[in-house]
């Protein structure tokens, strides 16, 4: 059957004018009726889903199934589109049936279909599309005359064509039109309930409502299909004209309760909907569960369907209710901490000495991470006394075993901190348990203190909780790049000409820089010299009248750089040598002392010596006397990298001449500016300064820069309060050094290799 | 020099307000240097709270003579000896300086004034001798200079980062290092350095300043008369009569000093022996040390008389009632004042057997040594003296006479000449020219 504009009374859209043209100018061509495969054109129209996808209306012979096809008549493209036919109501001319076909025209590659022929039983027919397109509700609308009585299962194929493959947005409104065109309003949805995860449950009445598992489409701002499970239940009001209905609509993506206006359900006789009735009550996670456990008890339907509602109504409230639970389970959580990249650090305890929980998980929307299998165990026999004795255990608990504590870190648990996080208990032959989790926002640094303080280092248990999770946690962290906040110049003006900037990096533990700007005044090559002191944004609010004060008295050109996401001192040292107007940069943590004057001058020399990518750091000594950093050497042993004479007389020093290092130190480095502005940051985690300033250090061998340190020029550092020895700085220590060799182990190995070479 | 040689004493107290032997020792200084001829020297010394000072300047005078200013200062760490308000040093304190136009500007003391002050003056005047009178060891020692430890009550030989820690467990190493570096680090732009005692001397020198730049220079007293010896009344025929005079705080060892009077024996001890106890100061010391001298001095009954503080001016009244001067200091003293009065006023002394006192009061000559902190020893020193009534005539035969003030000033002046002769030698007048490696 062709569309002619003449003879078709109420179609919705307007057809083309020019009906029964085919070719350009080619009169309509008749039907034959020869042995010879004679093409044969005729026209069809064409209701486009997507960018990729046609349905296809036109009338010919029968066809169901899959057929083979071809686009736009070339050989090359052929393909197989799903196809449903009916017989025509009003049949004319050659055409008994009418057809919908679905067409996929990605082979295409963006060209415009313009026809489609179909080969099978030894005939060809090829359909030109008419140029004005339908659309799905037009064709869903034009359907219902075509087809008459066998609409619903011409629009059941048609959904069944869509369905097929990924779902889209756009074919999901296709769908809803398709479905809307036949469906029947039945029953209104009253109660809509959120979960966190995305199901949604619902509560309304209908006449016709099936109970059990089925397919729905959701219609409204986000048309979805769901899966529903519904079980029916008598409501009075009704008069038996219609049952009430609990359902439970489960969906790849979350479903939005919000947008949601209604829902079609494929019952015996087509397809019905259900309305979201004006005056709906829309319940929040936490109130959900309720309305589901109170209807519970008078649902009707199959065990696997009741099941599924009673694990619904027994859904996370927001509430604990672990702690009142009338087993012998008890549980706390001690801290939660959620760093940076939405890792989640967990510790508490759990005491279920009898074994009753059968699984723990964390959870948070549709995530869920079995605790039991990761978590680390630790001794606590505060919970043990704590407990023993009294309810709910109030047989006497082993007094031999206390390992009821526990440490897990979940990396990317918690991304944005959009959602609740509890724990949940599955407990056999009852409801499960809950226990909200409240994380507290710290950095990565922050997190791997707390726990390590929190625990006597000397547990035996440590050294499993560093390996397993805070190793771990250390690698996997990356925080922001810093950056500048914010520049001020104090003091006077440098009249240019100078060729380095001595870039000083603050950290949050410089209270005081009095001593320091002194020192360098008193150098008379540092006092000419253009200084940036840069460090963390509330050090340099803090200390910023001082140095102004003090930049004022000795004459010094200082600018200020306020560092945004600042981590340590090489934050500060990178982000204030990006600030420096000159090609060459020195850079200086303000945790350390000069020793003598000239010492800038001296490196400066050595670094003309050679060309600009060179980087020289001076021996480091410390308080008494004893050396502190001295270069280091590739060695077959220790890892590869062993330091020189660490702690060894400073007098050591005085008969050793100025040699290569496979790494200078970054805390005390002169180098050209470009080269430690190319070095960027990309965040790498660690905990202490030893193991971050060696990491640079390497990235900028490796970048090529060759290091060289000189024993004859001397800087003081003193050991930090927190270098001290005590249990925690040794297990902080042990992290740095393993994520350290994680990432550097193999550079290292080869730079032993090919220097041996 | 044909003109006039132009000196500025800097000191941190001035005597006739804050009581010390630095500010008697500076301020005898000053007036040494004004008796000589073609010499004339000012003397700038720092106030503090409770003094008001005047809103737009940090200078006043307090209505002192002509030649005396007193400057302000208030914003002092006395951790790093640091003056915070740089800007009253560089407006009124360089100010002030640049008009007088001082050839030789002599510290004797940073204390409240901040070693910023060396650094301004030295840049202001790049041609100046600038030099600096240690009278303790506060450049090396944050406990109050003494350099005997906090929880001991030992004495300290040496210092280091490490070491100071242990005294000051709150605070770090690496601070210590700092003040250290810092300290040195200043005091190197001054030109030469000079100390009371050798022993100081020494201790300085080993801290890490040049011993080409070290001289010893004793104190000057500006007394006219020596006390004549106290009058012996009557029956009382024994030089019984024992003082102790300076400040009371817990370095001076007042306690070892009542605690051996205690135990001499009644019958050595007799009617007629006495304590006098003149200290300034008790009330500025903290409460339990407070507490403890009033109970040491209640329990010693008749044999101990504290009669509080006393003017310096008082001295020469105060010592004709004093046969022995007792100087149990349980630190290490430099050049106590109160030796070189003892020693004008020929009293002969009972002293530590430590630091400068040992230096200054040769033993069985000037006087007598005893242990450092011991009582014991002490009381047997008191029963040694008590019962041979010769000891006291011989020491007073062959006690050393001090340097009178001009005299002093006399040796300054040479050092001062011979510094200046140095600098119009050198080639420029670059700072730091002058530093020895």
């Amino acid at each position: 059957m062709m569309y002619r504009g003449d003879e078709e009374p109420g179609t919705r859209e307007p057809l083309p004018k020019e009906a029964g043209v085919t070719a350009k100018g080619a009169p309509r061509p008749s039907s034959r009726r020869e042995g010879a495969v004679q093409p044969v054109v005729e026209t069809a129209i064409a209701c486009p889903i997507n960018e990729t996808l046609i349905l296809i209306l036109g009338s010919g012979v029968p066809m169901n199934g899959p057929q083979p096809l071809l686009l736009n008549g070339d050989p090359a493209l052929p393909g197989k589109a799903p196809v449903v036919s009916w017989p025509l109501v009003d049949a004319k001319g050659r055409a008994s049936h009418g057809f919908v076909a679905l067409v996929f025209t990605g082979p295409l590659k963006g060209e415009r279909l313009n026809a489609v022929t179909f080969r099978g039983q030894g005939r060809s027919v090829t359909y030109r599309l008419l140029p004005d397109l339908m659309r799905p509700a037009a064709l869903a609308g034009a359907l219902g005359d075509l087809a008459g009585p066998g609409m619903p299962a011409v629009v059941d194929a048609i959904i069944g064509m869509l369905s097929a493959g990924p779902m889209s947005r756009r074919k999901l409104a296709a769908m809803t039109a398709f479905v809307e065109a036949g469906a029947k309003a039945d029953g209104f949805i009253e109660i809509i309930g959120a979960f966190e995860d995305g199901d949604v449950y619902l509560q309304g009445w209908s006449q016709e409502m099936s109970a059990g598992v089925s397919r729905v489409l959701i219609g409204g701002a986000t048309p979805q299909i769901a899966e529903c499970t519904a079980a029916a239940f008598d409501r009075q009001d009704l008069n038996n004209n219609g049952k009430g209905y609990a359902a439970l609509l489960v969906a790849p993506e979350p479903i939005d309760p919000f947008g949601m206006q209604r829902v079609y359900v494929r019952s015996r006789d087509g397809w019905r909907y259900a309305d979201v009735y004006e005056q709906r009550l829309l319940a929040s996670p936490r109130d959900t569960p309720g309305y589901a456990r109170a209807i519970l008890p008078k649902l009707r339907g199959s065990a696997e369907v009741i099941g599924r509602l009673r694990e619904a109504a027994y859904r996370y409230e927001g509430l604990d209710t672990v702690s009142a639970l009338a087993l012998p389970v008890r549980m706390a959580i001690d801290h939660a901490l959620r760093i940076e990249q939405g890792g989640l650090l967990i510790s508490g305890w759990l005491l279920d000495p009898d074994h009753r929980v059968e699984a723990i998980k964390l959870r948070r929307r549709q995530a869920s991470v079995d605790l039991k299998p990761i978590w680390s165990r630790i001794d606590r026999p505060d919970v043990t006394r704590a407990f023993d004795g009294k309810a709910p255990f109030l047989s006497q608990l082993d007094p031999d075993r206390h390992s009821h504590g526990f440490v897990a870190f979940i990396p990317d648990f918690d991304p944005d901190g959009s959602a609740p996080i509890y724990i949940e208990f599955a407990i056999p032959h009852a409801p499960p348990a809950y226990l909200p989790v409240v994380p507290k926002r710290v950095s990565y640094r922050e997190a791997v203190t707390r726990q390590l303080k929190s625990i006597s280092a000397r547990a035996t248990s440590v050294s499993e909780l560093v390996e397993r999770h805070l190793i771990p946690l250390v690698a996997s962290a990356a925080t922001k790049p810093a950056g500048v906040e914010g520049v001020e110049h104090v003091g006077t003006l440098v009249s240019g000409g100078a060729d380095t900037t001595l870039v000083i990096g603050l950290d949050d533990q410089t209270t005081d820089i009095t001593t320091l700007v002194a020192l360098l005044a008193l150098d008379p090559q540092i006092r000419v010299a253009p200084i940036i002191l840069a460090g963390p944004e509330q050090a340099i609010g803090e200390l910023r009248g001082e140095i102004r004060r003090l930049a004022e008295f000795y004459g010094l050109s200082i600018d200020l750089v306020a560092v945004s996401a600042f981590s340590d001192v090489f934050d500060a040292l990178i982000v204030g040598a990006n600030v420096a107007k000159t090609d060459r940069v020195v850079l200086f943590s303000a945790a350390l002392v000069p020793a003598e004057r000239g010492w800038l001058g001296r490196l400066r020399s050595a670094h003309q010596e050679h060309d600009a990518s060179v980087i020289i750091s001076p021996a480091l000594i410390y308080e008494d006397d004893s050396i502190r950093w001295a270069g280091y050497r590739l060695s077959g042993e220790e890892d590869g990298l062993a330091e020189n004479y660490v702690g060894y007389p400073a007098a050591t020093l005085d008969s050793i001449a100025p040699s290569a290092t496979p790494a200078a130190n970054l805390e005390c480095c002169i180098l050209s500016k470009a080269s430690i502005v190319a070095l960027g940051q990309d965040g790498h985690g660690y905990l202490g300064n030893r193991e971050k300033g060696l990491d640079l250090a390497l990235r900028l061998a490796r970048a090529g820069l060759k290091a060289w340190w000189l024993p004859g020029v001397r800087v003081l550092g003193a050991e930090a309060p927190q270098d001290g020895i005590n249990a925690w700085e040794v297990h902080a220590r042990s992290v740095d050094r393993a994520v350290f060799t994680a990432r550097w182990a193999e550079t290292i190995h080869a730079m032993v290799h090919s220097e041996a070479a | 020099m044909t003109e006039e040689l132009r000196v500025l004493v800097i000191s941190h107290g001035h005597p006739s307000l804050s009581l010390g032997g630095g500010e008697i020792a500076s301020h005898n200084l000053h007036k040494g240097l004004n008796a000589l001829a073609g010499i004339k020297s000012v003397y700038l010394a720092r106030v503090g709270s409770p003094t008001p000072r005047h809103a737009g300047t940090a200078l006043m005078s307090l209505r002192q003579s002509a030649s005396d200013i007193l400057f302000h200062s208030d914003d002092f760490d006395h951790f790093y000896l640091s003056n915070r308000n740089t800007d009253d040093i560089r407006r009124d304190l360089v100010r002030f300086v640049r008009d007088i136009n001082p050839h030789v500007v002599h510290f004797h003391h940073i204390l409240g004034l901040g070693l910023e002050a060396l650094y301004a003056i030295r840049e202001a005047l790049p041609d100046a001798a600038i030099v600096v009178t240690f009278h303790e060891f506060l450049s090396i020692c944050h406990h109050h200079g003494q350099m005997v430890k906090i929880k001991s009550g030992q004495l300290c030989r040496r210092a280091s980062p490490t070491d100071c820690h242990s005294c000051f467990p709150e605070i770090a190493p690496a601070s210590f290092l700092k003040r250290e570096r810092f300290v040195r680090s200043m005091l190197e732009l001054a030109d030469v350095y000079v100390s009371p005692s050798r022993f100081l001397a020494e201790r300085y020198a080993a801290w890490g300043l040049s011993p080409d730049k070290l001289f010893v220079i004793e104190n000057g007293l500006a007394i006219r008369e020596p006390a004549p010896p106290r009058v012996l009344p009557g029956a009382e025929q024994r030089r019984s009569r024992f003082a102790f005079f300076g400040q009371m705080t817990p370095f001076k060892g007042v306690d070892v000093l009542i605690d051996a009077v205690a135990r001499v024996p009644e019958r050595i001890w007799g009617e007629d022996s006495r304590l006098m106890i003149f200290g300034a100061n008790l009330e500025y010391q903290p409460p339990e040390f407070q507490a403890r001298m009033k109970k040491l001095i209640d329990d010693a009954g008749s044999r101990v008389r504290f009669y509080g503080s006393y003017q310096n001016s008082e001295m020469p009244e105060l010592m004709q009632t004093v046969d022995w001067v007792v100087v149990p200091s349980i630190w290490w003293e430099n050049s106590p004042v109160v030796i070189q009065e003892a020693l004008f006023h020929g009293r002969p002394l009972l002293c530590s057997n430590i630091g400068g006192m040992a230096e200054k009061v040769r033993n069985g000559q000037d006087g007598l040594h005893f242990r450092v902190g011991s009582p014991e020893d002490l009381a047997d020193r008191f029963v040694e003296v008590l019962s041979n009534g010769h000891v006291w005539e011989s020491l007073r035969g062959s006690m050393q006479r001090p340097l009178g003030h001009v005299d002093c000033a006399e040796q300054h002046l040479a050092l001062y000449r011979a510094v200046l002769d140095r600098h119009s030698h050198a080639d420029g007048g670059e700072v730091g020219q002058l530093e020895r490696a």
